[in-house]
C-alpha cells in the first residue's frame, strides 16, 4: 500500500460489495479484516476487486510466517523503496541543488552550458549570511565546472563554443524519468482511484506534479517562460518517495513484536517416519506425525504426549513461571521447552493452527485496527481532494471570467493551487507518528495493540494495579518460622510441614516446600487431604500434621488466641501467616511474604508525579493489602475483592467519571482488563492477557506502565503537531497560490489597498517585503518548493520520537 | 455517483457559468477593453544595476503593448507581470518581446522573476528584489 488513502479506497470499494458486512483495512500493517456472507459473495470476488485496485490479497493461510520469509519480504520492500529513492535523488539532485542554492542565496542564474563552464571564479562580495552563501554556491559551481572545462577543451574551443546548449534541456532529460518511470506508481494509483470514484491522495500528487512538469516542459519548449520549475516536480516526487521509504522502515519496527513472537518457535523437529528419526523443518510437519523432543529442546507444534514424561517450561506461552509436569495423554504447546526426559508426542495442530500462531494473528489483527484520529484524517483527505479540484476550477474561472484577466493568468494560478495542495504532508502526519511511536514502544518491550490503545493511554486518569503478580512477584517466600512448642526442633518441624504441603498446588505450599528443599529432602506424605480455603491435613512418618489458617485451627479446636498479637504484627508487615499443628498441638507460626517487585515503587511514584490516581485492588485481607500499599506509596486500596468482582470495582470507578486503566497479570484479571478503558497486561503474554489487554508489557517491569503512558502522550502530541503544520500550511498557502488574498490586499485590480500602503510605511524595511508579498501571488515554483518542504518536515518531526528514552530508564542507566 | 463525474459536472458548470457571465452579465466597468491602439515600449535591464529602465510606464486602458525587453547582463533575468500572466525568460545578453493588451486599469508591477544576485551601484546596494517597475494603466474615459 502506498499511502493512507489507499486503505480508505479498499474499504470503500469492497464495502460496497453486497454480502460484505464489515471491512477494516490498515495502511500501517498492510492488513485488511473482512466480514462477509459467503452465500452472497466469495473471497475470490473480493480478491478480484482488490486486484482491480492494484493490490494483491494475501490470505493468512497462504501467508508465509516463518521468520525468514517475513523478514525477507520486508527487506525486499524496503530495498525496493530505497532503490527508488536513490534513483530519484540521483536524477533530481543536480536540479534540486542548483535551484535551491540559487533561490536561497539569490545567485545569478546562468542557463547556458558554456556560460556555466566559463564562469569566472567568484569574488567575495560581503560578510553577511546570504553573501557568504552565494560565494560558497558560486565557488561550488565553479569547482564543478573546471573538470568539464578541461575535458571539453580537448574537443573544442571552450571560450568560443561552436554551439550553445540551454541547461534546461539537461533538467528536462533528468526530470522526465522521475515523472514517468519512478513516479509511475502515482499515476497508476491515481487512475485506479478515479475509476472507483475515490479521492485518493495520489490523485493530487499526480495532478500537482504533472501540472508542474507540463507547465515547465511546454513553457520552456514553446513559450520561453522565465521559470521552468523542474525542481518542483522532481523534488516533490523524490521527497514523497523518501517519506514512504522512511515509513517502510518505521513499519518494519512496528512488526518487530510479531517477529519476536515468531522467534520463539522451534525451527526443526525430529519426526519418526517408518521407524526412523528424521530432522525436518517445522513447515513439513503434518497432523498425526510422531515427534521426538529431547531435554532442552522446544516442542515444535501443539500435540499430545504418547510416550515419556517430564517437566515442561510453558512460560513463553502461558506466562506460568513454574515448569509443569506432563505425562502420557497431556497436551503440550508448541514453543514451550522440554526440561527433562525424552518425550514423544503426536502432532495435533500444525502451521497456522498452533497456539503461538493464533497469538501472532491476534497481534496482527490488533495492529490492523486504526486509531480514531487516523479515520478523521482519512475522512478529511477524502473531502479535501475534491474541494481542491473545485477550488482550482473556481480560481481559474474567477480570474479569467470575472476578473477578466488573460487566460494564462488564470492557468498559472490554477497550477499553483494544484501544486501546493498535494495533501501528502497531511497523509503522512498520523501514520508516521503512530508507527514510529508504536515501534519505539516495542523497543522497550511494550506491545501496543493498535493506534487505538496509543490514543487512549495518555488520557487515563486512574490506574488500578492488581496486587498479586503485578505489584508483588506472585511467588511468596517463607520469612518467619516461629516455634511455639518445645516438642521438637525447628528443622524437624520444617521437614514435617514441607512433606505435608508437598502434595498441594497452593503457592503458599510451594513456598514452604522450597524452604525445605534448600536444606534437604522432601518426601511424599502417606496420606494427604487438602481442605480448600483452609489448609491441608497429612500423615508424615506416622504423625498427623495440619497446616492452615486461623479458621482451620478453630475447626480443629486448637486455640490460637495466645498468639494473636504476633499474628497481627506479622500481618502488619504484609505477611500471610499459617499455623502448623502436629498431633493437633500448635507447633509453629509460618509467615510468608510475597515480595514487592523491583522498581514497583519507582513506577508508582513516577505515575503519581504525572498526576494519576493510583489504586490497588486485591483479594487479600485489608491489613496485608494496606501494608503493601503503604510500602509502595499507594493511597487507595480496594481489598478483599473477589476476582469476579474486580470488573465491578472498575465499573464503579468509571462511574465516578474517571478514565481507568487496569494493570494486571492476565488470568484472573481478564474481566477487569476488558472493563477498564485501557487494559495493561503484565507478563510475557498469557494467552488471556494478549486477548484482553490492549497494552502488553513483555518485560514484567512496572516502569513500562510509565513509559507506555508517556510515549502515548508524546506520540499523540506529535500527531497533532504534524496535522497542525500540514493543515496550516495548506490553509495559508492555497489562497495565496490562487491569488485570493488579492481580494483583501488590493482595493481594485493592481491597486494596493490603503491598509497595505499604510502598513508598509509603518513597518520600515520589513514593510517593503510585506508589501511585495501582499501584491504578488505564490508563484508555482515557490509553491512546489514549499510543498516538498512540508512533507519532509512532517516526516522528520515524527522521526524525532525515536529519540524518546523513558526518563525512568535514563535515571536507572545513570545509577 | 463517481466523485469525479460529479467534479467534472461542477467544473463544466462553473466554466460555462463563467463564460456566460463574461459574455452577458459583466458590468461595463469590468469589461476588458481593446482599442486597437499600439504602444511600443523598450525596457532595459541595465547592466549590473539591478534596475529596469524605465521604472514607470503610463499607458491607457485598451492599449496593445509591445514591449522590447533587453537584458544587458551576462546572466539571466526574467520579466513578469502577475496580473497579465506574463513570465518570460531573458537569457544573458538577449532581447525578448512581450506583447499584451492592457484590458484592465490599475497599477501593475513588472519585476525580475529569476534570482540574479546583488551589487553596489553608485554607493547604493541593490539586488534582485529591487528590479521592480510599475505599469500604470489609466482608465479609459467614457467607460463607466
Amino acid at each position: 500500500m502506498h499511502c493512507a488513502s489507499c486503505s480508505t479506497l479498499i474499504d470503500k470499494l469492497v464495502g460496497q460489495e453486497p454480502g460484505v458486512t464489515a471491512i477494516k483495512t490498515s495502511y500501517g500493517a498492510e492488513r485488511t479484516i473482512v466480514d462477509f456472507d459467503e452465500s452472497k459473495t466469495s473471497l475470490a470476488k473480493i480478491d478480484a476487486l482488490i486486484n482491480k485496485l492494484g493490490y494483491d490479497l494475501v490470505r493468512p493461510d497462504e501467508a508465509s510466517t516463518t521468520i525468514e520469509e517475513e523478514e525477507g519480504k520486508e527487506v525486499r520492500q524496503i530495498m525496493l523503496a530505497r532503490r527508488r529513492v536513490i534513483a530519484s535523488f540521483v536524477l533530481s539532485a543536480p536540479i534540486i541543488l542548483y535551484y535551491m542554492l540559487i533561490h536561497m542565496f539569490n545567485v545569478t542564474h546562468v542557463h547556458e552550458f558554456f556560460d556555466f563552464v566559463n564562469a569566472a571564479a567568484p569574488t567575495f562580495s560581503g560578510t553577511d549570511f546570504v553573501s557568504q552563501g552565494a560565494y560558497a554556491t558560486r565557488y561550488f559551481f565553479w569547482t564543478v565546472a573546471q573538470p568539464l572545462k578541461v575535458a571539453l577543451s580537448l574537443f573544442m574551443d571552450v571560450s568560443n563554443p561552436p554551439f550553445r546548449i540551454d541547461l534546461n534541456y539537461i533538467y528536462w532529460i533528468l526530470s522526465t524519468p522521475i515523472q514517468f518511470v519512478i513516479g509511475w506508481t502515482f499515476y497508476r494509483n491515481a487512475f485506479t482511484a478515479i475509476r472507483v470514484g475515490a479521492a485518493n491522495m495520489d490523485v493530487l500528487v499526480a495532478l500537482g506534479t504533472s501540472a508542474a512538469y507540463f507547465y515547465s516542459a511546454i513553457g520552456f519548449l514553446f513559450f520561453n517562460i522565465d521559470h521552468p520549475f523542474w525542481e518542483s516536480s522532481a523534488a516533490l516526487l523524490s521527497f514523497i518517495l523518501l517519506g514512504r521509504y522512511f515509513e517502510a522502515v518505521a513499519k518494519g519496527r512496528a512488526s518487530a513484536a510479531i517477529k519476536e513472537l515468531l522467534k520463539l518457535e522451534a525451527k526443526e523437529a525430529h519426526v519418526l517416519r517408518d521407524g526412523r528419526e528424521e530432522t525436518v523443518p517445522i513447515d513439513a510437519l503434518r497432523v498425526g506425525d510422531i515427534i521426538v523432543v529431547r531435554p532442552g529442546e522446544k516442542f515444535p507444534v501443539d500435540g499430545t504426549i504418547i510416550e515419556g514424561e517430564g517437566h515442561v517450561d510453558e512460560k513463553v506461552v502461558t506466562g506460568e513461571s513454574y515448569p509443569v509436569k506432563k505425562k502420557i495423554g497431556d497436551e503440550v504447546i508448541g514453543a514451550t521447552i522440554n526440561q527433562e526426559g525424552l518425550i514423544k508426542f503426536r502432532a495435533g495442530k500444525v502451521g497456522k493452527d498452533t497456539l503461538l500462531n493464533q497469538i501472532v494473528r491476534m497481534v496482527e489483527e490488533a495492529q490492523a485496527s486504526q486509531a480514531p484520529i487516523q479515520n478523521l484524517v482519512d475522512k478529511i483527505s477524502e473531502y479535501f481532494v475534491p474541494a481542491v479540484i473545485v477550488l482550482a476550477i473556481f480560481v481559474f474561472a474567477g480570474w479569467v471570467f470575472i476578473g477578466a484577466l488573460p487566460f494564462r493568468t488564470g492557468l498559472m494560478r490554477m497550477i499553483a493551487v494544484l501544486v501546493i495542495s498535494c495533501p501528502c504532508a497531511m497523509g503522512l502526519a498520523t501514520p508516521t507518528a503512530l508507527i514510529v511511536g508504536i515501534g519505539r514502544a516495542t523497543k522497550f518491550g511494550i506491545i501496543l495493540k493498535g493506534g487505538d490503545a496509543l490514543e487512549k493511554a495518555y488520557r487515563v486518569g486512574s490506574i488500578v494495579f492488581d496486587k498479586t503478580g503485578t505489584i508483588t512477584l506472585g511467588e511468596p517466600t517463607v520469612t518467619d518460622f516461629l516455634m511455639v512448642s518445645d516438642a521438637m526442633h525447628e528443622g524437624h518441624a520444617t521437614y514435617l510441614a514441607a512433606v505435608a504441603e508437598h502434595g498441594s498446588e497452593h503457592p503458599l505450599a510451594h513456598a514452604i516446600v522450597r524452604k525445605q528443599k534448600a536444606q534437604g529432602e522432601v518426601h511424599t506424605p502417606k496420606e494427604f487431604q487438602a481442605v480448600p480455603g483452609f489448609g491441608v491435613r497429612a500423615v508424615v512418618e506416622g504423625e498427623e500434621v495440619h497446616i492452615g489458617n486461623e479458621a482451620f485451627m478453630k475447626s480443629l479446636n486448637i486455640d490460637t488466641n495466645a498468639h494473636q498479637s504476633t499474628l497481627e504484627r506479622l500481618q502488619g508487615e504484609a505477611k500471610t501467616v499459617v499455623f502448623l499443628a502436629v498431633k493437633k498441638r500448635l507447633t509453629a507460626l509460618i509467615a510468608m511474604r510475597d515480595d514487592i517487585k523491583p522498581f514497583a515503587k519507582d513506577a508508582i511514584m513516577a505515575l503519581k508525579k504525572m498526576g494519576k490516581e493510583i489504586i490497588m485492588i486485591t483479594g487479600d485481607n485489608q491489613k496485608t493489602a494496606d501494608a503493601i500499599a503503604y510500602e509502595v506509596g499507594i493511597d487507595r486500596v480496594m481489598a478483599q475483592v473477589l476476582p469476579e468482582d474486580k470488573a465491578t470495582a472498575i465499573k464503579k470507578l468509571q462511574s465516578e467519571g474517571k478514565k481507568v486503566a487496569m494493570v494486571g497479570d492476565g488470568i484472573n484479571d481478564a474481566p477487569a482488563l476488558a472493563q477498564a478503558d485501557l487494559g495493561i497486561a503484565i507478563g510475557s503474554g498469557t494467552d488471556v492477557a494478549i486477548e484482553t489487554g490492549e497494552v502488553i508489557l513483555v518485560k514484567d517491569d512496572l516502569r513500562d506502565v510509565v513509559t507506555a503512558i508517556q510515549l502515548s502522550g508524546k506520540t499523540i502530541k506529535k500527531v497533532w503537531q504534524n496535522l497542525f503544520w500540514a493543515f496550516v500550511y495548506n490553509v495559508v498557502a492555497i489562497p495565496i497560490a490562487g491569488g485570493i488574498h488579492l481580494l483583501v490586499t488590493q482595493s481594485s485590480l493592481g491597486v494596493p489597498a490603503e491598509w497595505v500602503v499604510s502598513l508598509r510605511g509603518a513597518l520600515g524595511g520589513a514593510g517593503r517585503i510585506f508589501y511585495n508579498f501582499s501584491q504578488a501571488t505564490l508563484r508555482p515554483e515557490i509553491a512546489g518548493f514549499a510543498m516538498a518542504f512540508s512533507s519532509v518536515s512532517v516526516v522528520l518531526n515524527s522521526l524525532l520520537l525515536k529519540r524518546y528514552t523513558p526518563p525512568i530508564e535514563r535515571t536507572a542507566a545513570k545509577e | 455517483m463517481n466523485k469525479f463525474i460529479l467534479l467534472l459536472i461542477v467544473g463544466i458548470t462553473v466554466v460555462l457559468a463563467g463564460v456566460g457571465y463574461r459574455l452577458f452579465l459583466i458590468p461595463e466597468s469590468s469589461k476588458p477593453v481593446e482599442t486597437g491602439k499600439v504602444v511600443e515600449v523598450t525596457i532595459i535591464a541595465k547592466k549590473n544595476e539591478w534596475r529596469f529602465k524605465p521604472e514607470d510606464i503610463v499607458i491607457n486602458q485598451g492599449d496593445r503593448i509591445i514591449a522590447t525587453v533587453v537584458n544587458e547582463d551576462d546572466y539571466d533575468h526574467g520579466f513578469a507581470i502577475d496580473a497579465y500572466g506574463i513570465s518570460q525568460r531573458m537569457p544573458a545578453k538577449s532581447t525578448v518581446t512581450v506583447e499584451f493588451v492592457a484590458t484592465r486599469p490599475g497599477d501593475f508591477q513588472y519585476y525580475c522573476s529569476v534570482p540574479c544576485g546583488e551589487g553596489d551601484i553608485d554607493g547604493e546596494h541593490r539586488d534582485h528584489f529591487d528590479m521592480i517597475g510599475t505599469i500604470k494603466v489609466n482608465q479609459l474615459v467614457g467607460i463607466h
